[in-house]
């Protein structure tokens, strides 16, 4: 393998697409070979490098400059100051105020910030997702080789259970349990189907990854499929997610070609193949027996449980459905054992988290973070504080069935055990960061809007539960509720989440019981005093 | 294996597999539930069935969860019974309810008459289903009184272009039990989910129509209903049913069992007819086409003579009396009984007995018209017919001109069943039919070349198509032939060779309510006089080739299609007013019961015919009772016997007629579907 | 829909790689769109006819995705979001302003054939909230005086 001297990184998430990436990246290649520079500088197109603000975004290392947003006709001074020249290319750089994401990841290597624990974000931003060979070249691909050649599929079930890691998609379960119940359960074929539906507003964390590291979701794949001895993996991608489908087709047809898919991989006489199946636009097929359904063919309506997908997922075969950031852990944990991961994190919650921040902060992006970082540390250290002129609020985790954190609880380690405790939920990853002018009738409001529209709409409870909670809310917003309407409220929340059948029903009612526990007297002022404290809602004449 | 479980306190034994609901309702303990309907898998959305579970954290859904050895599961707990009445209250946000909690509640049913005639129901006594609501008794059984929520009424048009039943999904709980119960029955769904949310609907694909979208009008989706949104347009404005009777199709020769609703108020009145058995629907013709039937304009209620075309009204002794004169005038031969295979065992038994003692030969049947030289062979196919039930050990099924589209479509579910076991279903059918599209071979002749396609298949040699049939024939070690009206009236013989290759077993099915009775009961198709004097019709219509002096004795529940000159016409009790019997294509006796009294004058068909008989003193017609007909019928030897050539004067019926009528010229609805089949071929 | 027609889409969907295999059946709705650019009830019935189910069992599927559009679509494809992010940051104003220019609600298309619109829940672009797509292509931090003068941009493009 040849070295450079330098490497440089163009953006190219689908809005740095939209805004002349590509012709971007070539017009770098051009002038890289009329300066006949091309030995010495590799040029490659990577994911989203996790700012927005500045793009087409183009890194060069191994100097770790940053410039953004370039323009094709900047690109021959680029080139010619900082690859020919040497020299930082004056006036092009992004502006450093606003450090975020993967731009954090690079300054803390300088020592700037508190440290961003990469795992599954190791190589997005760094490789070009599209090379097969970038992704080996940063160890991609060992931890398949490892597993195949050195371990039994008990011994990847035994490192995955010892990591202590746990589903990212929401609810935190224990990635090593719901592998080995798939492992034991009896069935003629199984299926390792990776969740990348990725449906919570405000969440896309997952998309990064794949646009990113297209790869590594796909080796995590095949040592899940060895281990539980499953021979065939769906990807359900969501519809919306144009890059990161074709970025996995592409990664798909490379590992075909290098004999990563396919029969007989590694001479190891273990077959397994990968389908991408693109999603269709629902919230509910995130919910992995809906999810399920959908690749059947049908309406996203969650299944019955019991039977589990565990034991009878897709096509009534034991089903592995794993989120894709779960995924992305997998492989580093095997390259470097369960220790290793054990000592990030915390101890009920090891490995790192990713975040998507957004809101009323002044950088909104993209962190991944040891487990067990607060609110307030994420807002002041990677948000960079509340907007000018504005404070905290509360924080809406998880999309929209995460929780609603009121500032007093801004300081709950967030794991999954401290946020358990406290009965809030950590989601997926969504921190949405409001300050005092985000009304909390208004948010719960355009939350049930979600819950109304994307419920399944098969059973009771959700359906009319979450249409009624929506008729109220407006109504107060209207500044026509009554008391009435907060123990109807009260009511409908309790017994949505009671009631449901699956996981969509059973948090839809989660946002208005933290409304009613932490923001009572906000809601009450609109009913008794006729007034949106925050100013938003109808009634005080701003729509 | 057993199971034991307590369910509020009580000890119970339950299957291994059994859900809680299901244990619980064997042991007599009510758990309220919209969504769960017999036959069909659990779907657990109306959350009704919610129990309390000894050591769960959760409230689980009685209709989704299995029992389990030393399980105890309380049904009627305080927390329960919130969590139910919670749910109920939203399902009211969803489904006008004003029938629930109006104060005048007790009284409305005999104050408001008027309000009934109206097309759209808000929730007041307007509703079809009122008092036979499954939502009114679960808000009675869980003591709700009143409403919650404002009802968000969702304002839909009621769906009334199609024939038989009216859909108004402003009152639909969205249970699936009409989605899920189409599904088990047919090879697709007509009616499906639509859209999502708190937008979710019942429908069909862009809201066509269904007799667009090829529903066969079995109506078990309305039969499913636990509300009035699926509602019969002929019963929609009777109200409940006072009692309920059961009986036997009269309308094809399946025999399936029905349960006749009736009315009381007044006259007794018939005014739906439902499947026996949830599980084992009917068709059309069964389903909707009672009551059309006998409260048809048309209906014979009077004993009427005609003399030269002009028309008294006489009576009974007086009509009879003539009728007596008339066959007494007659010699052997002269004279002619014909029958139709719509009749009772006890009438054909009886013309039978009569015809011989006054011509000395037997009945003239109308359907051998119909089936001309194939007759011999249609009794041979029907003597070794089947019962359907056998074709759930086929291992490959042959269908032999069927088209399950309307009529009999509820034997789609045996196939239907048959291919997800693996069985294969080949159909054989020159036209676009039902099971075309889903068998796993259609076998496709040109028009006029069936009978050298059977003849190819029985020969064992073929190409393509035909050549896979043989093959899949060839290595079958069960095939069952289901060979359908069509066939039995064109090429009874091709079909007859083909089985005796196969060594099949056959489920013949003619479209006749009793043809399989008509060949056991009369004996023998003779040659009677080319142009009788009299002429005897039991359920038949009138020939139009018959001489027009001829004196017709027309006994039959509605009246002739064809104006009569010389004769007597005879109201005889139609289906549902008689007792008496049918034997099924398989040969199985089963019963008719009479529900209501006949229209009019009408008497039962073999009263008639006795009373008949008596006048002109033969012996051995003194019944007092339907039952001593049926008894010395049965005890009589079976004739199986139908050969000789038909008179060249008998008219032939057609294969869905009712006592010489077609069945569509009463029910309206029928002829709706009928110029949906010549339409689309 | 006649005989000849559902051969001609059976070969069409064969050619473009289809087995008849049901769980096929939400591609062949995307296939679909992307050929025919909506769901008609012809393409309903064709890929019914293809798959050997019923139309109501493709409609089911269709109507449940947010994904299918079942009127022609517009010129123009104009996407508003409105996830919690972009509501925040006023979505709804948008979506009311499509609502008082074009006259067109969620899912209609403009009578003259311009514009087609849909609200969605997250078009993924969250920290660039409040997002408005046209055409494939994203316009963020958008208001009600910006979103008017993309759409006439494009009324005369």
């Amino acid at each position: 393998m040849k070295t450079y001297r330098s490497l440089v990184l163009v953006s190219s998430d689908a809005r740095s697409l939209e805004l002349g990436a590509q012709q971007v990246f070539q017009k770098i290649q051009q002038e890289v070979n009329r300066l006949g520079l091309d030995e010495e500088v590799s040029v490659s197109m990577v994911g989203d490098v996790g700012r927005h603000d500045a793009i087409p975004m183009v890194i060069v290392y191994p100097e770790a400059a940053i410039y953004g947003p370039v323009k094709v006709e900047d690109v021959p001074f680029l080139v010619e100051e900082h690859l020919y020249k040497g020299r930082i290319a004056a006036g092009l750089q992004a502006s450093q105020r606003e450090l975020s994401g993967r731009i954090a990841w690079i300054s803390a290597r300088k020592g700037t910030l508190p440290a961003e624990k990469r795992v599954v974000l190791e190589r997005a931003g760094v490789i070009d997702p599209d090379n097969i060979e970038d992704y080996i070249l940063h160890d991609g691909y060992q931890a398949l080789g490892k597993t195949l050649s050195e371990m039994k599929p008990e011994d990847v079930l035994d490192i995955i259970k010892k990591s202590g890691l746990q589903g990212r998609g929401g609810a935190g379960f224990p990635t090593g349990m719901k592998w080995s119940f798939v492992a034991k359960a009896p069935g003629k074929k199984k299926y390792v189907v990776c969740n990348a539906d990725e449906s919570e507003p405000g969440t896309f964390k997952d998309r990064l990854i794949i646009e990113g590291d297209p790869h590594s979701i796909l080796e995590a794949m095949i040592i899940a499929g060895y281990a539980v001895g499953a021979t065939e993996g769906y990807i359900y991608v969501r519809g919306e997610y144009a890059l990161a489908q074709t970025r996995l087709r592409n990664a798909i047809q490379q590992a075909k070609e290098f004999g990563f898919l396919g029969n007989n991989i590694f001479d190891s006489g273990f077959d397994f193949d990968i389908h991408i199946h693109s999603g269709a636009g629902a919230y509910i097929c995130g919910e992995e027996t809906a999810l399920l359904e959908s690749i059947e063919g049908k309406r996203g309506e969650p299944r019955i449980r019991p039977p589990y997908p565990t034991t009878s997922g897709l096509w009534g075969m034991p089903t592995l459905v794993n989120n894709v950031e779960t995924l992305a852990n997998v492989p580093a944990i095997i390259q470097h054992g369960a220790e290793w991961y054990r000592s990030i994190g915390t101890p009920s919650s090891p490995g790192t988290k990713v975040y998507t921040i957004l809101g009323n902060v002044n950088v909104t992006g993209l962190i991944e973070v040891p487990m067990g970082i607060t609110l307030r540390e994420v807002i002041a250290i990677y948000g960079k504080g509340m907007k000018e002129g504005s404070s905290f609020k509360l924080a809406q985790t998880g999309g929209s069935s995460g929780s609603i954190i009121p500032a007093s609880l801004q300081d709950t380690p967030m794991d999954f055990d401290s946020f358990t405790k406290t009965g809030v939920a950590l989601g997926s990853g969504a921190l949405l960061i409001c300050d005092e002018e985000t009304c909390v009738v208004d948010l719960a409001k355009v939350l049930l809007q979600f819950f109304r529209v994307e419920s399944c709409g098969k059973c009771n409870p959700c359906r009319i539960g979450t249409e009624r909670s929506y008729t109220i809310l407006d109504s107060i917003s209207q500044g026509t509720g009554t008391l009435k309407d907060l123990e109807d409220l009260k009511m409908l929340s309790d017994k949505m989440t009671t009631l449901s059948n699956c996981g969509l029903g059973q948090t839809a009612g989660t946002p208005l019981r933290d409304v009613m526990n932490y923001f009572r007297a906000e809601v009450e002022a609109h009913i008794r005093l006729k007034v949106c404290p925050a100013g938003v809602c109808p009634m005080s004449g701003r729509h | 294996m057993s199971i034991s479980l307590s369910i509020n306190g009580q000890q119970l034994a339950a299957e291994a597999g059994q859900t809680v609901l299901l244990a619980a309702r064997a042991n007599g303990i009510y758990i309220p539930t919209l969504c769960d309907y017999p036959g069909l898998p659990p779907h657990g959305s109306c959350r009704l069935c919610i129990v309390q579970v000894k050591g769960r954290s959760i409230t689980p859904t009685a209709c989704t969860t299995l029992v389990e050895e030393g399980m105890v599961v309380e049904t009627d707990t305080p927390l329960v019974k919130e969590l139910r009445v919670e749910v109920l209250r939203m399902l009211l946000a969803e489904h006008p309810g004003t029938c629930l909690f109006c104060p005048e509640h007790d009284h409305c049913q005999e104050c408001m008459v008027t309000l009934r005639k109206t097309s759209v129901t808000t929730g007041c006594r307007t509703c079809p289903a009122d008092m036979q609501c499954q939502l009114q008794d679960v808000v009675d059984s869980i003591g709700l009184e009143s409403v919650a929520y404002p009802v968000r009424y969702r304002a839909l048009p009621v769906e009334r272009e199609d024939p038989f039943f009216d859909r108004d999904y402003n009152l639909c709980v969205l249970c699936s039990r009409c989605i899920r119960v189409c599904e088990s029955l047919h090879f697709n769904n007509i009616l499906a989910y639509v859209k999502r949310g708190s937008e979710t609907r019942v429908g069909t694909s862009f809201g066509k129509s269904h007799i667009e979208v090829g529903c066969s009008f079995c109506g078990a989706c309305v039969d499913a209903c636990p509300t009035g949104a699926l509602w019969d347009k002929t019963s929609r404005w009777d109200g409940k049913p006072d009692h309920t009777v059961s009986s036997t199709c009269p309308f094809c020769s399946l025999g399936c069992e029905v349960s006749l609703q009736i009315k009381t108020n007044g006259v007794d009145r018939i005014i739906s007819c439902y499947p026996a058995q949830v599980e084992k629907p009917l068709c059309v013709k069964g389903r909707f086409g009672v009551p059309e039937l006998l409260d048809h304009p048309g209906r014979l209620k009077t004993p009427i003579r005609i003399s030269q075309g002009e028309v008294t009204h006489p009576g009974w002794e007086e009509t009879l009396h003539l009728a007596s004169e008339k066959v007494a005038a007659c010699c052997p031969g002269e004279a002619a009984l014909v029958v139709s295979a719509n009749c009772t065992n006890e009438e054909l038994f009886l013309a039978d007995k009569l015809s011989r003692s006054l011509t000395g030969g037997g009945t003239i049947l109308d359907a051998a018209a119909r089936y001309g030289d194939g007759i011999e062979a249609v009794q041979r196919l029907l003597h070794t017919s089947q019962s359907p039930n056998i074709l759930e050990d086929a291992d490959l099924i042959l269908c032999l001109g069927m088209d399950l589209q309307y009529y009999q479509a509820n034997l789609e579910v045996f196939l239907k069943q048959a291919m997800e076991r693996g069985a294969t279903v080949i159909t054989l059918n020159e036209k676009e039919h039902v099971p075309g599209r889903y068998a796993s071979l259609w076998l496709q002749p040109g028009s006029g070349e069936v009978e050298t396609m059977l003849g190819r298949l029985a020969g064992g040699l073929g190409k393509r198509d035909v050549a896979d049939a043989i093959h899949a024939l060839k290595a079958s070690k069960n095939p069952v032939f289901l060979v359908g009206d069509d066939y039995l009236v064109r090429m009874a013989g091709a079909v007859e060779k083909l089985v005796t290759t196969y060594q099949a077993s056959v489920v013949a099915i003619p479209a006749e309510g009793n043809l399989y009775g008509a060949l056991r009961v009369a004996t023998a198709l003779t040659q009677p006089a080319t142009n009788p004097k009299v002429l005897y019709l039991l359920g038949t219509t009138v020939p139009k080739d018959i001489h027009p002096g001829t004196f017709i004795i027309y006994q039959n529940s509605h009246m002739p299609a064809v104006q009569i000159q010389n004769g007597v016409l005879l109201p005889m009790a139609a289906f549902g007013e008689t007792c008496g019997s049918v034997f099924d294509q398989a040969g199985k006796l089963r019963n008719l019961t009479a529900a209501v009294q006949p229209s009019g004058e009408g008497l039962p068909g073999w009263e008639i015919i006795c009373r008949l008989a008596r006048l002109l003193a033969i012996n051995g017609f003194d019944y007092v009772s339907v039952n001593e007909v049926t008894r010395d019928l049965v005890s009589a030897a079976p004739s199986w016997q139908m050969t000789g050539r038909v008179p060249g004067w008998l008219a032939a019926p057609g294969g869905h007629d009712y006592l010489g009528k077609p069945l569509a010229d009463m029910v309206a609805g029928l002829k709706q579907l009928n110029l949906q089949v010549q339409e689309g071929k | 829909m006649t005989v000849e027609r559902l051969i001609q889409s059976r070969d069409e969907f064969w050619a473009a790689g289809f087995t008849g295999d049901l769980a096929e059946l939400i591609p062949l709705l995307q296939y679909y769109q992307e050929t025919h650019g909506y769901i008609s009830p012809e393409g309903v019935e064709a890929i019914a006819g293809f798959l050997g189910i019923s139309e109501a069992r493709v409609y089911t599927v269709a109507s449940f995705y947010a994904q299918f559009r079942f009127q022609k679509p517009g010129k123009n494809h104009v996407f508003v979001c409105l996830g919690t992010a972009c509501h925040v940051q006023g979505g709804v104003d948008l979506a009311n302003e499509i609502h008082e220019h074009l006259h067109i609600r969620n899912g209609e298309t403009t009578p003259d054939g311009q514009f087609d619109f849909k609200e969605v829940a997250c078009l993924g672009c969250c920290a660039q909230a409040a997002v408005v797509e046209v055409n494939g292509k994203i316009y963020a931090k958008m208001n009600r005086e910006k979103l008017r003068k993309v759409l006439k941009e494009h009324q005369h493009a």
